[in-house]
């Protein structure tokens, strides 16, 4: 029994409950409609009355989106500060590996720059002294001990190098070559303990000769031997290669005077040369494949004394060996020689007339004189300057040359007899 | 006082819809469109509750938009009414007594169908797709509410679109086929936002979870 009248009061329940929201229903659609129609009213006719409800509902309706909107603008506002964080941290680490990549490239132009200013350097060097028949090549190979220093290059006989070829960089000489094999050939640097090389003191012309000290001391200099005794060289000048004494351009500068103790210690009788080449940074370097003739080493030789031996052809069937000086002149053994004719009887010249060397060959009896083109004097020509070195004096008195003390009325030159 | 937790439920259904239309929807555009969150609520009532709450619902949206943002005059005020009345007459759920009338109205079918079967055989394909298309809407049992709601979203977007269109045309506007596509692209917008507002609104129904109805035949008219 209890059950049922549980039941029964459920359902009772249930229908009022069905009833009620079907009265809340039908009001409220009602209530709805004449809303509706009453706002439709307010378009078409001016009544304030009829414009009441909407004010009523923008009235209540505005605060309330006025805060839902105010929360919805912190909430995007909040996620577009995030966003905008992001970006910037997106962009800082963007900016962070562009500058590292702007760096690497930096690093990368200044060595291309670095390059280019050694092939420029280089490609100076080959045009100013086009006439030694200059030859780039790569530094392949250093020998890394403490006692030598020697290079390897990629060049050898294929390329026309030979033995004793001036290599040079930078408008300085690093050495010369020796042990050239076919596609290779290793340079004897000018501070290597066992180079030795004629030099000659720019200002002065005062002659010597330059040898490495790296197998000494361990440091990157050279010695310059046998210099006059009474010249004291000055610190900062340039000491260039004499060519004497070996097939080897002139000219080509070697170093500076770094420092000279001659005058105040006599055990030492050397001057401290600083060479102009940077021997830990060598790249590229220019070989000079022009070898002076026997003839022009001995025209470099005669610079310094003006007195050479020739031959000068005399009147006479057998003449005599006579000091003379100029150039241009030299013995050909090519010439065809006339037997010297036994039974003729020279009759003893008045006045003996020196024959002048003509372009073509002479026929004199006795020895036949050939005029020899004289060959070019190829110097080096120093395209770019010295590098930095000890600064020179600033008055560059010049070294007094050493006058051969003789009488000049005792001496017999050729100029005087003509 | 059970008997007013529906109604109020629409009720808080409705406004957040409003207040997700004027206030969020303006920060979740997609290009040039938006979606219409009032019309999503409303396909989410209408499929839950049934059409008397649909149109509350509809009516209740219709007066706050000519209210607080009607740029023309009486256009929210009936097209959301009159577009919800007729998606509920299409998606919402039958009623007892329709439910009734579909079944012997199919029976018939189906008898008259085996009596013309051999006719059947000759009908042209196109008409028996249409007859297809027809019978979906005349069925005798109630469809899926999740897929009832995208489709009921989809169509009243497609409808206010149209009306929207309909007036541009009238006030010289100059359609072109941009406008057609932004209307395209908001119904499909719609559609999605309908979908992923049904859960937590069906959940707020109390028609997901715990303490919800497993069926979903009647729900709104049985009410």
């Amino acid at each position: 029994m209890a059950k049922e009248e549980r039941k029964q009061k459920k359902r009772k329940e249930r229908q009022g409950g069905s009833f009620a929201r079907n009265l809340m229903m039908f009001g409220g659609g009602t209530l709805l409609i004449v809303l509706i129609v009453i706002m439709l009213l307010g378009n078409f006719f001016d009544q304030p009355i009829l414009n009441r409800p909407s004010e009523i509902i923008s009235n209540i309706m505005t605060p309330i989106q006025k805060t839902v909107s105010g929360a919805v603008s912190w909430v995007t506002g909040y996620f577009r500060t995030m966003k905008y964080r992001s970006n910037l941290e997106y962009e800082y680490e963007q900016a962070l590996m562009k500058l590292e990549e702007l760096q690497d490239r930096a690093m990368l132009a200044d060595e291309y720059a670095a390059r280019l200013n050694a092939y420029d350097d280089l490609s100076m060097e080959r045009i100013g002294n086009e006439a030694m028949n200059p030859l780039s090549a790569t530094v392949i190979g250093h020998d890394t001990g403490n006692y030598f220093s020697t290079l390897e290059l990629d060049r050898g006989t294929k390329d026309g190098v030979q033995d004793y070829m001036a290599v040079v960089f930078n408008g300085g000489l690093v050495g010369y070559t020796y042990d050239v094999r076919s596609a290779s050939c290793k340079v004897a640097t000018v501070i290597d303990s066992d180079t030795t090389i004629p030099a000659l003191m720019e200002s002065s012309r005062d002659q010597g000769s330059v040898k490495g000290t790296y197998g000494l001391k361990g440091e990157a200099l050279c010695r310059m031997y046998y210099l006059p005794e009474n010249h004291l060289p000055r610190t900062g000048d340039v000491v260039v290669t004499s060519g004497v004494g070996m097939p080897f351009p002139k000219g080509i500068p070697i170093g500076t005077v770094r420092e000279s103790t001659r005058g105040m210690e006599d055990n030492k009788q050397y001057v401290v040369i600083q060479p102009i080449v940077d021997f830990q940074h060598l790249e590229y370097v220019i070989i000079y494949r022009y070898i002076p003739s026997y003839a022009e080493t001995a025209q470099l030789n005669s610079e310094s004394t003006s007195v050479s031996a020739t031959l000068v052809p005399l009147a006479t069937a057998r003449p005599l060996p006579e000091f003379a000086t100029g150039v241009g002149t030299s013995f050909e053994e090519g010439g065809v020689s006339t037997p010297i004719p036994a039974d003729v009887v020279t009759p003893e010249p008045e006045v003996t007339e020196t024959p002048t060397p003509a372009p073509e060959a002479s026929v004199t009896p006795g020895i036949v004189f050939v005029t020899r083109s004289p060959e070019p004097n190829l110097e080096y020509n120093r395209t770019t300057p010295t590098p930095e070195g000890p600064t020179p004096s600033p008055t560059p008195a010049p070294t007094p040359t050493p006058v051969p003390d003789f009488d000049m009325d005792s001496q017999h030159f050729e100029e005087e007899e003509e | 006082m059970k008997q007013l937790v529906r109604p109020l439920r629409v009720l808080v259904l409705t406004f957040v819809s409003y207040l997700l239309e004027v206030c969020v929807m303006q920060h979740l555009y997609i290009g040039p469109v938006t979606a219409n969150a009032c019309l999503a609520g409303i396909a989410v009532i209408t499929v839950s509750y049934g059409k008397k709450a649909a149109f509350c619902s509809g009516c209740i949206i219709g007066i706050l938009m000519e209210c607080m943002l009607a740029n023309v005059p009486v256009l929210y005020l009936l097209s959301y009414p009159i577009i919800t009345m007729l998606c509920a007459q299409w998606f919402a759920d039958l009623s007892d007594r329709q439910r009734e009338r579909r079944k012997l109205a199919v029976a018939m079918d189906r008898q008259n169908r085996e009596v013309t079967r051999f006719h059947a055989l000759y009908t042209a394909k196109l008409i028996r797709v249409l007859k297809r298309v027809v019978q979906f809407f005349r069925r005798d049992e109630n469809m899926n509410p999740y897929l009832r709601i995208p489709l009921c979203a989809l169509t009243m977007a497609l409808m206010f679109n149209t009306v929207l269109a309909v007036y541009g045309y009238i006030s010289d506007f100059g359609l072109d086929s941009g406008h057609i596509f932004r209307a395209l692209a908001s119904s499909l917008y719609t559609t999605a936002l309908a979908l992923v507002l049904m859960l937590p609104y069906r959940a707020f129904l109390k028609l997901i979870g715990r303490g919800s109805r497993t069926s979903y035949v009647s729900e709104g008219e049985q009410a």
